[in-house]
């Protein structure tokens, strides 16, 4: 028999990765500055940045604020993610009548708690409800940088759209607005 | 507060935010004698230039080595365009230049970088105990810079002259 799943409560919310992100990148906005002061002030900053002239300080804080972009995005869509896998696992185990539940559970008896998110879970969605076909296909869109990202970027990506923090924010939004009323999610 | 800072740019005309930029970004330095930090600077880099002559002068004299110097001009705020001298030491057909990146960099009092075919080493100027003296530099965070000394320069030509 498979084993359920015990879920840890530890997943984000959208809005919690959102301010996380408006977080760090106005702490980054205020180094950047107190960093560039100190070219003029003489203040010592930290080792990291012996010898900088103003170009490499902007090109750093650059580099800083996309690799945080980067990170958000990763945890934006593993937020999504988890909203979508703990609505299938709810499904399944509070076994609801419903035709979307029907199919989670048919789907967990033959894979149990390992399915693929685009092949097996988003493919019930866009079965049985066409009308989020699209918003569907653009969160598989979005997926792709995910791979990307959490295999380490080892690989030149071919993305359609060239995804940021906010895109990525819509896409997501946009799904999860899409699909019925009945699945459960949170995004306050 | 940054987002506030913001929204009160928003409401500036273009002209207005380019006067309040110019008149914050001036003022900034004014405080400043760059005259002073350029000359010092200046004098530091024509005290290495010719310390690394007498460092390589055996070599030269056996036609090892090259030495060739010329000016060039370099640009920075609050200062302005001056001419700087930038060195190359030439071995054969490979070069090692000497090339100044000014008087405004963090934690220092000016840099320059040794630059060959396989690196670079970033060469600071670093006030101690109120003299100002070269150093060598590299930025892993855990290591402080060191002497430049006959023999720290020699493993850096070395370093980046070697593939």
């Amino acid at each position: 028999m498979t084993q359920i799943v015990s879920l840890s409560h530890q997943e984000l919310t959208l809005s919690e990765v959102w301010q996380w992100y408006q977080n760090l990148d106005n702490a980054i906005d205020y180094y950047q500055i107190e960093v560039t002061n100190a070219l003029l002030s003489g203040k010592e900053v930290s080792d990291i940045f012996l010898g900088m002239t103003k170009e490499e300080i902007i090109d750093y804080f650059v580099w800083q604020t996309e690799e945080l972009e980067r990170s958000v995005c990763l945890n934006l869509i593993a937020s999504a993610e988890a909203t979508i896998r703990i609505d299938y696992l709810t499904r399944v185990y509070e076994k609801k009548k419903d035709t979307i539940s029907r199919a989670c559970r048919a789907l967990y008896k033959q894979k149990g708690a390992r399915v693929s998110l685009e092949d097996h879970i988003l493919a019930i969605w866009k079965q049985n409800h066409p009308e989020c076909k699209l918003a569907i296909g653009h969160f598989i869109g979005v997926l792709k940088l995910r791979h990307w990202l959490a295999h380490g970027r080892y690989w030149t990506p071919k993305f359609g759209n060239p995804y940021n923090p906010k895109a990525v924010f819509d896409i997501i939004e946009n799904l999860l607005n899409n699909l019925p009323d009945d699945f459960s999610w949170a995004i306050n | 507060m940054l987002e506030d800072s913001i929204s009160q740019i928003d409401t500036l005309s273009l002209e207005d935010f380019l006067r309040l930029k110019k008149a914050e970004s001036e003022s900034k330095g004014k405080k400043i004698n760059w005259e002073n930090k350029k000359q010092i600077w200046l004098t530091a880099l024509q005290k290495l230039y010719n310390t690394v002559n007498i460092w390589l002068n055996s070599s030269i004299k056996q036609g090892l080595v090259e030495i060739r110097v010329e000016n060039h001009e370099l640009r920075e705020d609050y200062i302005g365009s001056y001419s700087v001298k930038e060195m190359t030491i030439q071995v054969g057909f490979e070069r090692v230049f000497f090339k100044p990146k000014g008087v405004i960099v963090l934690n220092a009092a000016g840099r320059v970088d040794l630059i060959g075919e396989h690196g670079s080493i970033m060469l600071l100027l670093l006030e101690k105990n109120q003299e100002f003296q070269w150093h060598i530099a590299v930025r892993t965070g855990h290591q402080k810079p060191w002497p430049l000394t006959q023999e720290s320069f020699a493993d850096a030509l070395k370093q980046v002259m070697s593939a």
